[in-house]
């Protein structure tokens, strides 16, 4: 088990989408490895934490927003972007509706993110359902590139890619990172460096950049 | 831990329903003021077998049922902007509980026309995720109709005022959000200061306690005793369950960093409750906190002065630019993606029109083969009313040929019968001959005997062997027949041209009746096609026709030919 006290670096994400899109499941599925039908609708916000490795030796951990999804919860939910330097955009791939409103808390997010940069990653759930799929992995393709995101498609039920779609954008926010295009900043809370790389040498995460290569994919206000 | 575990039951102490039946009595005779004696009971626990009772009349939603049964009726027949979020919750609110843990139960099903009737009800509220667990509560309790009319109490009354808070934009939720952080700050200094220190801020772990009014997290015993307390006292009970709720895990709390905070709401706190006595204890300390009304405004007050303050701060001509810039870009972005869908749109036209196309020229073959298929038919038709006649035409001739047969099978018995006469004749002239030679033989000389002999044959094959061996004897003896006998051999002469003639008849009848065979097979040939069993029958009649004709032919003419070369034979000699 992860130690919660060693890590290099801290970033705070935020999980946005529809209702019953799979947020709460998903989490849930990365945090505690479990996977139940019908959890609680969330009301208002909850909090997840877990430590994953985004390259050998490199710990970070992810603090995780999961939200309502419910429109009006937007008014509550819409004060943790701003300490987020990420967004998990979710939406279910057997529910066009939840595909078609990707935009909109797409905007939002960019909306409210601003002046901090950050990094989305657009993840379809319910894979494990795939003779109801409304949504093609083509279609959340090209609208991931559309928009220059990341994606991918997951299963909390049968924990398909979601390991993957956590460690997909710590890394990229890790690369970015290192090529210094997000920094830690006071009175931010996006992202934090850990116990560990607080204590060592302030040179070590350059070293770590050379070896980095370029990002794919752009961010929003770069 | 899902929502809606923790039995309560439903047994209580025979004192304390000995209190509340007084209490109820008196209460029953004036609804519109509360009895002596009725805090301290509530505070303790209503007992669950009253609560449905109970809970109406602290609200006091009890009374003019009628109408509003009426208005509940009508709601429900109408169409709900909320339908989808509601129809979501429905199996996520209280699947441990025995009465909502079925999809498609009555329990889900009054939960679900309660919660839609209202959002109808009241626009402006609508549906707001975690009013199920509330309404959940309240069924648990008494029947839907009387639950609605709670529930719109609950909204609506000044006590209660919950409308205000599920309010789309959740304004009066943040107001209140100010008012607890203010009280938690009077009350557990430490708390706040320790709070503030991690950033840890009432909306993250207290959204679901005021939406929820502590339903959801809490266990059914707790969670019926704090809505008791709230009934009874209006909305700021929730501050003091909210308070005491902090204060009983303060010590633990105060040695949690920002994650080990957030870790304890979400998963120490509901699994403390689980005791009974802890949520006695906490209603206990809940109804101490001392809330103080005017101060719960002033503090409404301040946080709606600092919001406007903090609108106004912000430079106007600033926020215009930046509201401007963000629209600019949602307008980029929208237009982007009005030339993506548009350019979808002009392929799948294209798409379209060529399918289009195709389905036509489809239709277009189609047409033809049919077209080809009629005529192909109509010429059918035309072969088949063809054949018709012609079926019909050769049983015309088949029906003919069938009559010359028979006439043809009457000549035949005809000339049978003539032969058998002539047969009968020539036996009898053959007789006549034996007859006459035997009686020439007697009369003649023993010399002449052999002579006589030697020229006369035996006339048939059963009077041969004896009269042969006497010719062999005597047969240089016997003179020439026709020198013996001229009389006989004119009559034997006569009786040859007779069977002659006979032969010729019969012969012509022969070839008659040959030619009237090859015409029988000819037109039998004819009709095979269309009457092939017919044909069939015919020729089983041809066949034995000839076999008899021929049969009784060849013995006459074997006959005749015996009988002629005697005669020959006594000619020549």
């Amino acid at each position: 088990m992860d130690n919660m006290y060693s890590y290099d670096y801290q970033f705070r994400l935020i999980v946005v989408g529809d209702s019953t899109v799979g947020k709460s499941s998903l989490l849930r599925s990365f945090c505690d490895g479990v996977f139940s039908q019908d959890p609680d609708p969330t009301v208002g916000v909850d909090f997840n934490v877990r430590i994953v490795e985004v390259k050998p030796g490199v710990k970070v951990k992810l603090q995780l927003w999961d939200t309502a999804g419910q429109e009006r919860f937007r008014s509550i939910t819409r004060a943790y972007y701003r300490n987020s330097v990420g967004v998990l955009l979710i939406y279910d791939t057997t529910n066009y509706v939840s595909f078609t409103h990707v935009t909109s808390w797409l905007n939002e997010a960019r909306a409210q993110i601003q002046p901090y940069h950050s990094v989305f990653l657009l993840v379809g759930t319910k894979i494990d359902r795939e003779s109801e799929r409304q949504v093609t992995t083509e279609e959340g393709k090209a609208f991931a590139d559309f928009h220059n995101i990341s994606f991918i498609e997951t299963s909390s039920k049968s924990s398909l890619y979601v390991q993957e779609a956590f460690t997909m954008i710590a890394r990229e926010i890790y690369d970015m990172l290192t090529e210094g295009r997000i920094h830690v900043q006071s009175g931010w809370d996006g992202v934090k460096t850990g116990p560990k790389s607080a204590n060592s040498n302030q040179s070590q995460p350059i070293e770590i950049a050379q070896n980095v290569q370029p990002r794919r994919n752009g961010c929003c206000s770069s | 831990m899902v929502s809606g575990f923790g039995h309560v039951s439903k047994e209580c102490d025979e004192e304390v329903l000995g209190n509340w039946s007084d209490i109820l009595s008196k209460w029953r005779k004036n609804y519109a003021e509360r009895p002596r004696g009725l805090q301290s009971l509530v505070r303790k626990g209503v007992p669950e077998a009253l609560r449905g009772e109970v809970w109406q009349l602290l609200a006091g939603s009890h009374g003019g049922e009628n109408e509003m049964i009426n208005t509940y009726r009508l709601l429900l027949t109408k169409e709900s902007a909320s339908e989808r979020v509601i129809l979501n919750d429905l199996n996520r609110t209280f699947p441990a509980h025995e009465y909502f843990k079925d999809a498609g139960g009555v329990g889900q099903e009054a939960l679900y026309k309660l919660s839609r009737a209202y959002s109808v009800r009241d626009e402006e509220v609508g549906y707001c995720q975690g009013l199920s667990f509330v309404i959940a509560t309240l069924l648990i309790h008494m029947p839907e109709e009387q639950a609605f009319m709670l529930l719109c109490q609950l909204m609506e009354d000044q006590r209660y005022l919950l409308r205000e808070m599920y309010k789309a934009n959740f304004e009066n939720l943040q107001v209140r959000f100010h008012q607890l952080t203010c009280l938690i700050q009077d009350n557990l200094p430490d708390l706040y200061a320790h709070f503030d220190d991690l950033k840890v801020e009432c909306h993250m772990y207290a959204s679901q306690w005021f939406l929820t009014l502590f339903t959801a997290k809490f266990p059914l015993y707790l969670v019926f005793r704090i809505m008791d307390i709230f009934l009874y006292e209006g909305f700021n009970a929730l501050f003091g369950v909210a308070l005491a709720l902090l204060k009983g895990c303060q010590k633990d709390l105060l040695s949690l960093d920002f994650e080990g905070v957030m870790r304890f709401f979400r998963v120490n706190l509901p699994k403390k409750y689980r005791s009974e006595d802890h949520a006695d204890e906490l209603i206990q300390t809940a109804c101490s906190m001392k809330i103080n009304v005017k101060k719960l405004k002033r503090y409404e007050k301040e946080y709606l002065t600092r919001r406007a303050e903090e609108e106004q701060s912000e430079f106007p001509l600033q926020r215009l630019e930046s509201d401007n810039k963000r629209l600019t870009e949602i307008c980029m972005r929208s237009e982007l993606e009005n030339e993506m869908l548009a350019l979808e749109l002009v392929n799948d036209r294209v798409k379209l029109k060529s399918n289009l196309d195709e389905a036509e020229d489809h239709v277009q073959t189609l047409t033809r083969e049919l077209q080809a298929t009629r005529t192909i038919v109509r010429e059918s038709e035309q072969h088949t009313i063809r054949l018709n006649d012609e079926l019909e035409n050769i049983r015309d001739a088949f029906r003919r040929t069938c009559d010359e047969l028979q006439q043809t099978q009457k000549i035949v018995s005809d000339y049978k019968q003539i032969c058998s006469q002539l047969n009968n004749q020539l036996d009898k002239q053959r007789e006549k001959y034996q007859a006459k030679i035997e009686t020439f033989q007697s009369r003649c000389c023993e010399s002449c005997k052999p002579i006589i002999n030697s020229i006369v044959s035996p006339p048939s094959s059963l009077a041969s062997t004896p009269e042969r061996e006497i010719v062999n004897n005597d047969e240089d003896d016997l003179p020439p027949i026709s020198s013996i006998s001229p009389s006989v051999a004119d009559r034997l002469r006569q009786v040859e041209i007779e069977l002659a003639e006979k032969k010729l008849a019969l012969t012509q009848a022969l070839c008659e009746n040959q030619e009237l065979v090859h015409q029988l097979r000819h037109s039998s040939s004819v009709t095979s096609d269309s009457d092939t069993n017919s044909v069939n029958s015919m020729r089983a009649l041809n066949n034995n026709n000839n076999s008899s004709t021929v049969s009784w032919l060849s013995k006459t003419v074997n006959t005749i030919k015996e009988a002629a070369s005697s005669t020959n034979r006594a000619k020549v000699n």
